[in-house]
Order: structure tokens, then sequence, then C-alpha cells
């Protein structure tokens, strides 16, 4: 399998009142291309500060994160925006847009900023919709964000990420502010992108959600401690077992 | 509780207050400063008249040695309860030299006089009055002094007649009569011995020895009367006709108090926005203090406080800083006249006080909205839409713009009332700088060449000493006209020369007679000038009538005058009504062809001259500097540099426009950076978002840049929409005073208006909103996970 992303000794240190806060220690993982991996830890443990950093949102202090076979710490901010617009997409638990666009405007966006896909802006139009109708929120493409639910905004969000084909999807806590249905929808959505070749790389606390990825890495105080593949070949409901299992060993 | 809340507001909003505070100050110092400087001039004016015993009638009169006749009329008349009365040597810039040059930018008359006890009362620098001039000295009325730049020390000397009188200048003289910057008339007070020397001239006694009276009365309409019927009259008028000399002073502090009120708005509007600002960002924590509860008014009087307090330093350092900043604006104005002694710092104190109390009057009422806000408030937090209404106004999946553009465009569409507020904003900064900039260049433009009493003319050309030899006798109009022709043909610049003169005459209509100063120009025809009502005048008894003179009089088109012309009372037909700058519109026009003796004239207006080859301005140009060298003076001037001459406000509204530019500027900017401190603020999110999904810093800027660049293109085209009516609206009443009325064209001057000023305000604007936007470089991708 290729690699899609290489994190080789990661460091991030934060400075807070002259104190030095070390939040990753030396990380250390590779994804390959189509793997679905999820990253679970205690709250504090650094998993969100590692999801930004090895998607360039934010710079590492130390180590090297490859993406695509370009180290992502030679390259300077303007290059790191055209990655994230190009290259990536982004989820957020909490569902960001703008607020004064629509949601078949705040999904059409990143394509609209970028010069990826050669396509005029009707083409644009027409292929958020047919996104949106594969992720069934066709009707509230001309809604405001005010207008429509929790589960329904995530998946324009989803939409959104999937606009300029990016190689790898970013999920923050996709499903944290989502109850149990929409959650299994959204995640049913992200697994069904991963398995049409999309690499996909998630924060969760959920197991139910990390149990529909291919691999976990399990992070504490800013190291991996653990890694847990996941057979798909068993049912949901086992594989949800096998993880706790290993979670509880873990000291979850 | 309270103090650890403002700490930390004060902390967090330091821009936000730091520009209220700016706001304050400046609208603090501008009232008080202006409403001091309103309140001395309307105050000083009248105390300063009354201190020189200016009484309430003024006559001028020619008064030739031993001619007493006009003093015997005032001793016998009943009404009259006394009089000051001056003798006067006249002189043009022809007669004297500062320090061995001649005065070529003065063209007025000067008075030389003594000290007399039964004179008009001056006084000096110090406010004292003048009761000795030592001999060989010379003191000066202060504006003149300015504009020649004398400095003590520097020698005057007249030659008049034969007669040579060499002087040092000792110091400036506050004259009330004659010392407003707009008559500009020279008054130079004399040792008496050193006056004798020119009195005892016999010819200086036949010509040039006028008399001065100031008269007090009570009844001015009966004074006017009698010197209806005195022959010599040269000028008469009451003392609302010299108060309105003062009335530039009145038009620079009417500006400057409408910055003020301009500014305490603009304070008012960047309170309102601030105030929601912060409601709208700490409902949750109202709510909070509510749901532990606080009462509202407890809430309320907690913001109310900080508003208090930036409102008390803000008043207070506008305090402070009004009376350098009064003192300066009244620099020019103390120099010529005693002003209103009246406390300035209790006008100023009391002028901020009134600005604390309205500023928090104005909190409260914004502040009422805290009493809607419930507990429930706190547990929205917003993001799931029950806290918002419909946004999206564009749509970018039907727009040709791109991303950039186009979320600028939409932001301000879908921000109605924060836009409608900053575009008002910047609307009225762009028109107060755009008024001032066409009432000046109105004040000296062409147009008013009507108003101001002439015709159109290649050359305007002002000899005070020629006229002078027509009014004493030694040549006639005629004669001095064919002179300046035979000059121009001499020089290879033939063309002909008109001069248009004024008579004074005495005037009687129903029960009200006064003196009206006519003017005629024989080598123009009446028809040729511009009437407001009416029909030129065709035949020689046939007049019009300036709207405000006619007013005077009661009378109006169709009505018979009659007026005393040649010693002869005769009737004449009022057959037009004219608005006119000359004499404040207390003036007529007579017929072309009504014959008057050149001894009748007594003042002129300049020789206006036009070429014979009608030369294009570059050659007229070049003409008017060579006739500047051929008779040694800088008084010729082309159509509108004469209308500045004669109008003289131009440079005054000048200054003003220039500082209202700068305060403008700072006004425009200061809102501008406080509204994008404020995007920035609420946007945190969504700046971080656009940077999670890819857009460069660079894009973010831009699209905060947009949104300013396209509310500052409509204000600029808004303010150029209005700027004209508003003019109308607020300067056409004010020149109204000087005479100008409904006759008045407004002048554009169009790079000045429709270019400089719009891209000098655009040029700051966005390069406060730059600066102040490089602040989203500070908002990370990565901050997305730390808002709320």
């Amino acid at each position: 399998m290729k690699t899609i992303l290489e994190v080789q000794d990661l460091c991030k240190t934060y400075i807070i009142n002259k104190r030095q806060n070390n939040v990753l220690r030396n990380v250390s993982f590779r994804i390959g291309e189509g793997e679905m991996v999820a990253v679970m830890g205690p709250s504090g443990s650094g998993k969100s500060t590692l999801l930004y950093t090895v998607s360039g949102m934010d710079r590492m202090t130390a180590g090297t994160v490859s993406f695509c076979g370009k180290d992502m710490g030679s390259l300077n901010d303007n290059a790191l925006s055209q990655m994230r617009l190009d290259d990536m997409g982004f989820i957020f638990q909490q569902m960001y847009m703008l607020k004064n666009l629509s949601v078949l405007d705040n999904i059409i966006l990143p394509a609209v900023k970028s010069e990826k896909i050669r396509e005029n802006r009707s083409e644009t139009v027409a292929r958020a919709r047919a996104l949106m109708t594969k992720l069934g929120i066709a009707e509230i493409a001309d809604n405001d964000i005010n207008e429509v639910s929790g589960g329904q905004l995530q998946r324009a969000c989803i939409c959104r990420s999937m606009m300029n084909q990016p190689q790898m999807i970013f999920a923050d806590e996709p499903t944290g502010a989502l109850n149990r249905t929409a959650s299994g929808e959204v995640m049913d959505e992200l697994a069904k992108l991963n398995g049409e070749g999309t690499t996909v790389m998630l924060v969760t606390h959920d197991a139910r959600v990390a149990a529909k990825c291919s691999r976990v890495l399990y992070i504490v105080d800013g190291n991996i401690k653990g890694e847990y593949n996941i057979d798909k070949a068993l049912s949901l409901r086992d594989r949800e077992r096998g993880l706790n299992n290993w979670l509880l060993e873990m000291g979850w | 509780m309270y103090l650890n809340i403002l700490k930390k507001d004060l902390k967090r909003k330091k821009t936000m207050n730091l520009i209220i505070l700016l706001f304050v100050i400046l609208a603090a110092m501008f009232f008080a400063s202006g409403m001091n400087n309103i309140v001395s001039i309307m105050g000083g004016v009248d105390r300063f008249l009354d201190m020189a015993g200016m009484g309430d009638y003024v006559v001028f009169l020619a008064q030739p040695e031993g001619d007493t006749t006009y003093q015997d009329a005032l001793d016998a008349a009943d009404f009259v309860s006394g009089y000051r009365s001056d003798l006067i040597v006249t002189v043009s810039s022809e007669d004297f030299l500062f320090n061995g040059k001649k005065q070529k930018t003065f063209s007025n008359i000067g008075c030389v006089q003594t000290l007399s006890s039964s004179g008009l009362h001056l006084y000096d620098a110090e406010n004292r009055e003048i009761t000795d001039v030592p001999k060989g000295k010379v003191m000066v009325t202060a504006s003149i002094v300015r504009k020649a730049g004398l400095q003590s020390g520097d020698r005057i000397s007249f030659t008049l007649c034969g007669e040579t009188l060499d002087l040092e200048y000792t110091g400036i003289v506050k004259d009330a009569v004659l010392g407003a910057p707009m008559l500009e008339n020279p008054r130079f007070v004399v040792n008496a011995d050193d006056f004798r020397t020119l009195t005892d001239n016999a010819e200086i006694a036949a010509n040039y020895r006028f008399g001065m009276f100031c008269i007090s009365t009570a009844d001015p309409q009966k004074t006017a009367n009698l010197s209806a019927n005195a022959q010599t009259v040269v000028f008469s008028g009451p003392r609302s006709l010299i108060k309105m000399t003062y009335i530039l002073y009145m038009l620079v502090a009417g500006i400057i108090m409408t910055v003020s009120i301009g500014l305490i708005l603009i304070a008012f509007v960047v309170l309102r926005f601030t105030i929601n600002f912060t409601l709208t960002e700490e409902f949750r924590e109202i709510g909070v203090m509510k749901a532990i509860g606080l009462k509202s008014r407890t809430v309320r009087g907690l913001y109310l406080v900080k508003y208090l307090g930036i409102s008390l330093i803000g008043a207070a350092i506008g305090f402070f800083a009004s009376v350098p900043f009064g003192n300066m604006l009244m620099q020019s104005v103390s120099s010529d006249i005693i002003l209103s002694s009246r406390s300035p710092l209790l006008i100023d104190l009391l002028c901020c006080i009134a600005v604390i109390c309205i500023i928090m009057l104005f909190c409260w009422r914004c502040t009422a909205k805290i009493r809607k806000l419930s507990p429930v408030d706190a547990v929205r937090n917003g993001q799931t839409g029950e806290r918002f209404s419909k946004k999206s106004i564009l749509h970018l999946s039907r727009s040709r713009f791109g991303a950039d553009p186009f979320l600028s465009a939409n932001d301000i569409l879908s921000s109605p009332k924060q836009t409608g507020i900053l575009t008002a904003v910047l609307t009225l900064c762009m028109t107060l700088v755009m008024i001032l900039s066409t009432t000046a260049n109105t004040l000296s433009g062409e147009g008013l060449i009507g108003l101001v009493g002439c015709t159109r003319s290649d050359a305007y050309l002002n000899l005070p000493s020629e006229c002078m030899q027509i009014t004493g006798g030694v040549k006639t109009r005629q004669q001095v006209i064919s002179e300046i022709e035979a000059v121009l043909s001499e020089n290879g610049m033939p063309g002909t020369v008109r001069l248009e003169a004024l008579y004074s005459v005495p005037a009687a209509f129903g029960d009200h007679s006064s003196e009206i100063r006519f003017m005629k120009c024989s080598e123009t025809k009446a028809a040729d000038y511009d009437y407001a009502e009416g029909t030129a005048p065709e035949y020689p008894n046939e007049i019009a009538l300036g709207c405000p003179m006619a007013e005077e009089l009661g009378a109006g088109i169709g009505d018979r005058i009659t007026l005393t012309v040649n010693g002869e009372q005769d009737e004449y037909i009022v057959t037009a009504l004219f608005d006119s700058m000359s004499q404040l519109g207390k003036c007529g026009r007579f017929h072309e062809s009504l014959s008057i003796p050149d001894d009748q004239i007594t003042s002129f207006m300049a020789f206006q001259i036009d070429f014979a080859d009608h030369p294009d301005a570059q050659t007229v140009r070049t003409r008017i500097d060579r006739l500047k060298t051929l008779y040694d003076t800088d008084a010729v001037y082309d159509t509108a540099e004469y209308v500045g001459d004669c109008t003289k406000s131009a440079g005054a509204v000048n200054g003003v426009k220039a500082l209202t530019m700068v305060i403008a500027m700072i006004a425009a900017v200061m809102m501008c950076v406080l509204i994008e401190s404020a995007f920035i603020s609420r946007e945190r999110s969504e700046i971080a978002l656009m940077k999670a999904i890819g857009f460069r810093n660079r894009s973010v800027i831009g699209i905060h840049i947009g949104r300013f660049s396209i509310i500052s293109i409509i204000s600029a085209l808004l303010a150029l929409a209005l700027h004209l009516p508003a003019t109308k609206l607020l300067i056409t009443p004010i020149l109204g005073l000087l005479g100008a009325g409904r006759g008045i064209r407004y002048e554009i001057n169009a790079p000045e208006t429709f270019v400089l000023i719009p891209l000098v305000m655009l040029a700051a604007i966005l390069f406060s909103v730059w600066l102040t936007a490089l602040r989203t470089n500070a908002v990370k991708a990565s901050d997305i996970s730390d808002i709320e």
C-alpha cells in the first residue's frame, strides 16, 4: 500500500505563560492510501493537535511530516494553504460554515476558490448537487445554515470537504455534536467515501465510530501508546467489542 | 466585581475603547472650542463696537478744509445723542511704502489719522486704549500688519502731493470700524504733528481730506435721511452693516461648530455600534449574570460605568485640549478685535459636561436591550440557528465573481444595518469636505463675477491712485480709461477698458429714505447684467435695485423711487431686482445712458480690460503678468482671482476646509478601524475556517479590504450626488447674509471634488483597514478548535 501520510518524530510544544507544554512527543506513524484511521485517547492527550499538525493547519515544533511525498515542514504558509485547498478535506465537530452563505454556496466555496478542477460555475454546482444527492441532503441546497439540522449540516460539511476531490480527509470528532442516529449516518457516509478510495484520518472519543475504521491509533500524553488493526471481515458489533477490549487494555 | 469585569473589558476591547475615547476627546474639544468661538465672537463684536464708541451709524464723507455742514446738521438733530468724529487723509497703495517697498497686494484705500479725544477709540495689542503715538511712529490695523508681515521697527513712508512722511512702525491698532479682514482698509495712526504735515498741504486738504462720523442715534432711519441729504457722503451705514463685515469670523466659527456636531453624531454611531456589538458578543455572560440573580439595572449599570469612565476621561482631555485649540482658532480674531470678557474656561467646562450628559443618555438608551436578554440566552451558543435570521442574499452558485469579491459583496448585503451605518458616516465625512471645497471654489470662481457687481472681462486692473484722481477732479474718468487703452496699445495688447463706478445717491420711497450706492458702467449695457426678477433698465429713468435694498425700502418692481442725482430730485422706476454681494446687496444699478458728472463718483470697481484680439487663456495670463510689471502692482487679476479678491472669504473657507479634511479623515479612519476590529473579533471562527479549507492570509485580508472598498466607493458616489444639494441647503443661507442669495451659482472644482477628495479619503480608509486587517494573520487555521 502506498503511503500517503508519513510522520516521523513529530513534536509540538506550546509556550503558555512562559511554561513549556509538550503536547506531542516524538510521534511517528504512517497512513496508507485508502486507509481509514481513527485517533483515540483521553481528553488533553493531543489528538486534535496531532490532526491539525499533520494536516498543515498548525506548524510542528520538530520532526517531519510528509504528505503525498511532500515535506510539509519545508512548505511556506501559502503552499500549505494551497495543499489544504486542493489535496485535503476537513470536517469539524462544530460544523463550521460561513453564516452569510447558503448550504450550497458553502459547499462549492473551496471549488470556486481552487483552480485544481477546470470547470465553469454551473459544472461546479452540478457536482455539488450530485454530492448532496449522494449524501441525501439535496433538498437543503438553497437553505441557510440556520434552517437545517446538525446531521444535515455535518453531511454538508462532508460534501464541502469532498468538492476538490482531496487525497485525504481529516475529521476532528465529526460526530461529536450529533445524536446517535445522525452520528451513524455521518459515519456511514465517511465509510462509503473511504470505500471509494478516499483516505480518512479522524479523531474520536466514540468506539462505535472508531470501529468503522481500519486502524486505531491510541495516544496518551502526546505519545502513540498503541495501534489496533480492525478486521473488517468481522461484524460491526464484534469489531466494536474487540476495540473496546483493546482500549481497556490501553487504560481507556 | 465591577472593577474586575471592567478591567477585563478594557483589556479585551482595547481598540474599540480607545477609538470611543478618541471620538469623545475630539467631540468635546471641537464642541467646547466651537461654542466658545461663537459666544466670544457674537458677544465680542458688539462689545468691541461699544468700547470703540462706534454708536449706531457710521458716515464717511469728503470734508475739504473748513466744511462743517454735516457736523452742524448732526448738532442740530434732536435724535442724535452724540457722535465721535475723526479727520482722516485717504491714501492709496501708490502713496505709501513699507520698508521702501510698494505694497502691491493692497488695492483698498487707506486712512491716515491722528488720535483725537472726540474720535473713535482705538486699541493696541494688549487691549489698552491708544492715547498717544510718539512723533515719528505709526500704528497700523492688525489684519494689514499680518498680511504685510510688518515687524516692530519697520519703516513706513507716505508721499502725497509732494509731502513725505517717514515713520517707524510701532504696533497694531484694533479698529472697530475698518478692522475686519473683509474690508482690508489700512488705518495708519500717527502723531498729531506728523499728521499736520499732511493736512497743512492745501492740495491734500482739498482732495484727500475726509471725515469719519460714528453717530449714536435714537432713530437710525432719520440719521440715514440726514446723511442721504449730504452731498459729499462716500459711505454710510448702520451698525448692523459694520457688524456684517465680521461675518467671516462667524462663518469660520459656524463651520467649526458644524464639524463638532458632525463629530458628536459620529461618536453616537460609534457608541451604538460598539454597544450593540458588545451586547451581541456577551449575551451569554449577561444571561449568566441574570441567571445568578443580578437585576437588569445592575447589569446595565456595569456597562454604563465603563462608558461613563470613558466619557469622563475623554471629556477631561477634550477640555484641556480645547483651551489651546480654541486659542489657536481665535488667534487672528483676537488680534483684530477685543473679545468678550466671558470666562472661556466656564464655557469649555459646560460644553464638556454637556457632551458627557448627551453621551450617557445615549448609552442609557442603547443598553436598553439588556432588559430583553434572559438567562435562556446563556445556554444558546448561537451556532445552531436560534439566533440567526436569513443571511444569504447573493448566491455564489449563480454568480460569475470569484470567491473573494463575492464574499466581500455578500457580506455587505447580508449586514444592511451595519453597512448602512458605515456608509452614512463615510458619506457624511466626504460630503463635509466636498461642501467646503465647492464653497471655497465658488467664492473664488468666475461664476460669482455678476454678484460682485461686474461683467466678465479678460483682466481686472485695480488702480486706486487713478481712481482717486478722478474723484479728486484731477482727471476725468474717460481720460484715465483712454490712458490705459493707450498703454495697452503701446505694449502690443490693444483692448477696450471699462470702469464700473459707484455713486452715493440719496433715495426716498414712501416713509423710507436711504442712501443707496448705485453702480453704473457707461461702457456696459445694463441688460448685460443678471437680474433675479424683472427686466433690465432700458431708459435713463429706470433703475434696478439689489434685493436687500428693495426689501429695506419696501419697494418692488414698478415702484417709483425718488433719487437725488446731480442735485436734482427725480422719480426713477424700478424695473428689476438683482442679487449682489456688492454693499452686501444694499445697492442699485443705473441705466448706462444716465449722465452723471465724475465728481459724483464715490468709488470704483477695478478697470475691466477686454483684449481686442480675444486671446486664449495662456496669453491672457502672460498679459496679466505684463500689466503687473507695467503698473507696478500685484492687483491685476483674471475673473476668478478678482472674485476671490472681492469676496475675501475663500482663503478662510480654504483654511477650514483643510482642517475639516483632516478631521473627516481621522473620523472615517477611526470608524473603519473600529468596525474592522469588530469584524475580526466577531468572525474569528469564519476566518479560521476559511484558512482551514485553504484560503491564504492574503485572500482573507483581500475580502475584508474588499468590503470597505465597496462601501467607500458607494459613499463617495453618494457624497458626490449629495454634496451640491447639501451645499445649497447649508451654505446658501450663510452666503445670503453677504447678499449672494438666490443668484449664487455653485462652481465645483471637478478635479478636487471628483478625484482628489474621494481618492485621498479612499486611500486613507483602505490603508487603515489594511493595517487593521493584518491582525487576521494572527488567526490560525488550527484556532478553529478553540472557538466555541
